[in-house]
């Protein structure tokens, strides 16, 4: 008697040891499956919504093929984040005089380099480039 | 002053007396108590501030506190913060077991930030094991680890080592896992899309299975390509050089460098899924285990 006892805790403690064991790791199971995943690609035609007039539109056309078939074939040569063609399309959306808009584009356009000054801008650690948004 | 008599300021004296007596305060133990019911609750934000006051003001044991602070923070993803908690556990504790806890602790903190060097120098500091649990989730994580790094043959151990003796069919399902891994890494090897790209543009893209980019490719530079020779045909050799040349070395090389990133995208996303698939034969062999044993 006192041997099955004995059995029936070890049997019992076993249980309940490898039950607790596998629901630690099905907890470390859970948490580490999409660790490898890869994140989302980007979908430009997000950007090119919500023209309000003609020049909104073409630009968003333009923009979308620029980046689809043209962009996405080129070296990464844009210092900044956003892109200069990220920029110029929230430029357009957001500046309500055109003239100013085509002007912010040509002035980043032109600070677009390889010879920026280090220290003129912050640097966005997600991308490690220098970060000028349409705000500043 | 006529209210306040001597009858009356005796009256106010019990009422004083009995009310210090029986009015509760909150001690540590309370605050600990109330944590752990937040912590089983899932209030991890809430269980890990009135922690961190049980230990500000010195409740002890530490080890276990700063343990279940690193625990919420892992909970809520503060992957850095938790870290630290586990380190401060493993610092301020004298058993081993919790040592060995702190440091899995942190390692899965620190995987789960995709520092997998990190992690795995913390995992191979473990030197005492403290039951068969720990081990395999020692084994589980040295395998992610691994895994991550790309080293895929201590991968492949590693997790077999997770497995117990009961599970021969995950054991040998893990090993397939592993030698389709290891075809998938020949079959996608960025260097060569990238080689292939430069000898002929677009034939990177086309060994990822990238069909649309090849042919985006290919057209983009066979128009370069024309351009420079009608306009060397109309002006002069030195002048298309200087104008197309430019714009075709920035594609050409542009595209060699996109056949190598999309070919190393379908490797890892070939590579995720069979991770996947290690990750549900380790969980079935854990979950069977139990069964078996039941």
């Amino acid at each position: 008697m006192k041997n099955i006892l004995v059995f029936l805790i070890v049997i019992m403690s076993n249980i309940i040891i490898v039950n607790k064991s596998a629901a630690q790791l099905s907890n470390y199971v859970h948490r580490v499956d999409s660790l490898f995943e890869l994140p989302q690609k980007t979908n430009y035609a997000v950007f090119a919504k919500g023209n309000k007039n003609e020049i909104e539109s073409t630009s968003s056309v333009i923009f979308v093929f620029y980046k689809n078939f043209i962009s996405s074939q080129d070296i990464d040569a844009c210092v900044f984040t956003p892109s200069c063609s990220v920029y110029a399309i929230e430029c357009i959306h957001h500046e309500k005089n055109k003239l100013i808009a085509f002007m912010k584009i040509s002035d980043r356009v032109m600070r677009c380099h390889p010879l920026v000054s280090p220290g003129l801008y912050k640097i966005d650690l997600k991308t490690g480039k220098n970060f000028d948004p349409i705000e500043n | 002053m006529n209210w306040l008599t001597k009858p009356g300021l005796t009256f106010l004296a019990i009422i004083n007396f009995v009310f210090i007596h029986s009015s509760f305060c909150q001690n540590l133990d309370e605050i600990v108590r109330f944590s752990n019911l937040q912590f089983d609750k899932g209030n991890f934000e809430l269980a890990a501030n009135e922690y961190n006051r049980a230990l500000f003001f010195g409740y002890q044991p530490q080890d276990q506190l700063c343990l279940k602070i690193a625990k919420c923070y892992l909970n809520q993803n503060n992957l850095e913060q938790s870290a630290i908690f586990f380190d401060r556990a493993f610092y301020s504790s004298t058993s081993d077991s919790i040592k060995t806890e702190a440091i899995l602790g942190k390692s899965f903190s620190l995987i789960l930030g995709k520092d997998f060097m990190y992690a795995l120098s913390e995992l191979i500091n473990i030197d005492s094991i403290n039951s068969d649990e720990q081990s395999s989730r020692l084994n589980f994580l040295k395998g992610i680890a691994y895994f991550g790094l790309n080293e895929d043959s201590l991968a492949e151990s590693s997790f077999k080592k997770c497995l117990t003796e009961l599970s021969v069919k995950n054991y040998f399902a893990i090993e397939n896992e592993f030698i389709r891994l290891r075809k998938i890494d020949k079959r996608y090897n960025p260097k060569t899309a990238w080689f292939l790209s430069l000898i002929i543009p677009g034939a990177g893209q086309l060994y990822s299975g990238e069909i649309k980019d090849a042919i985006n490719s290919a057209t983009l530079l066979g128009g370069l390509i024309y351009l420079t020779v009608s306009f060397a045909a109309k002006y002069s050799i030195v002048e298309a050089m200087f104008i197309i040349l430019p714009w075709f070395q920035r594609y050409y090389i542009g595209g060699a460098n996109k056949a190598e990133r999309l070919t190393l995208e379908k490797q890892k996303i070939k590579r995720n899924r069979h991770y996947k698939t290690i990750l549900q034969q380790i969980e079935a062999s854990s979950q069977r285990n139990y069964i078996n044993i039941e």
